[in-house]
């Protein structure tokens, strides 16, 4: 690979967001980094300012996230608490998030499941 | 030069994706295994975001070089790692290898094992 001008590989992030019972499920595509991480918390500070305060965020479709994603997640979950709502996680078993969060002990903090129905419940 | 490839990229966070499909496909010629490439790649990007939390002015360089039975991954103008809240980025990167080097200002080597056999 050459040294000389390299673009930016494309970096896209999208997120779909939709109701289950009481719940808002926010799923993520894309890589989460530090880049694209930012457009995560937006959107979760806009759905927690439409008072919808009990969200899950499905990274099911993230194949890679970073420390960066990380910081998000663990930001979206205090300002979510200090309202009254709460966070729940949904990762595909043995993906990189998994494993990340797995490694950081952040599984234990904020509650992770493999499917949405099971973060429902 | 075979065993050996870099990239310098700017002090951006939307070239830390290229850093990431560059380690990953570098590391995989010269006969790191997916796994390990896996975490190469989470390093990559952790050291791209914290040269810009460091304010780095940039390039970031990066290179894989592969040696008997080892690939080294040498990143410099990173800044001194930045334990960004609420991750310690310093104690992840301890925990994902066995040999890294983070002592030095701007620089943070990496060696991981791999095949006898480098591709590249």
């Amino acid at each position: 690979m050459s040294n000389e001008d390299v673009e930016p590989a494309r970096a896209e992030l999208t997120i779909e967001a939709r109701t289950m019972g009481d719940r808002t499920v926010l799923s993520v595509r894309g890589e989460l980094d530090l880049y694209t991480a930012p457009a995560l918390r937006d959107r979760v500070l806009v759905a927690a300012d439409e008072g919808q305060r009990r969200l899950v965020i499905d990274l099911s479709g993230v194949p890679f996230m970073d420390s960066s994603g990380l910081g998000v997640i663990v930001a979206c979950l205090k300002r979510l608490r200090e309202s009254g709502g709460d966070l729940a996680l949904v990762t595909a078993p043995g993906s990189p998030p998994s494993k990340l969060l797995s490694l950081t002990g952040l599984d234990r903090a904020i509650p992770t499941s493999s499917t949405p129905d099971d973060a429902l419940r | 030069m075979p065993g050996e490839m870099t990239l310098e990229i700017p002090a951006d966070a939307a070239y830390a994706v290229t850093a990431r499909l560059f380690v990953v496909a570098a590391a995989r010629d010269l006969g790191v295994s997916e796994v390990i490439a896996e975490d190469l790649r989470l390093a990559a990007s952790e050291l791209v975001a914290n040269a810009v939390e460091a304010g780095r002015p940039g390039p970031i360089r990066l290179a894989l070089r592969a040696d008997p039975g080892t690939v080294r991954l040498e990143v410099s103008g990173v800044g001194a790692i930045v334990d960004a809240s609420p991750i310690s980025r310093r104690a992840l990167l301890e925990s994902l290898f066995d040999a890294t080097d983070l002592a030095e200002e701007d620089q943070v080597r990496i060696s991981v094992p791999a095949d006898a056999r480098p591709q590249a």
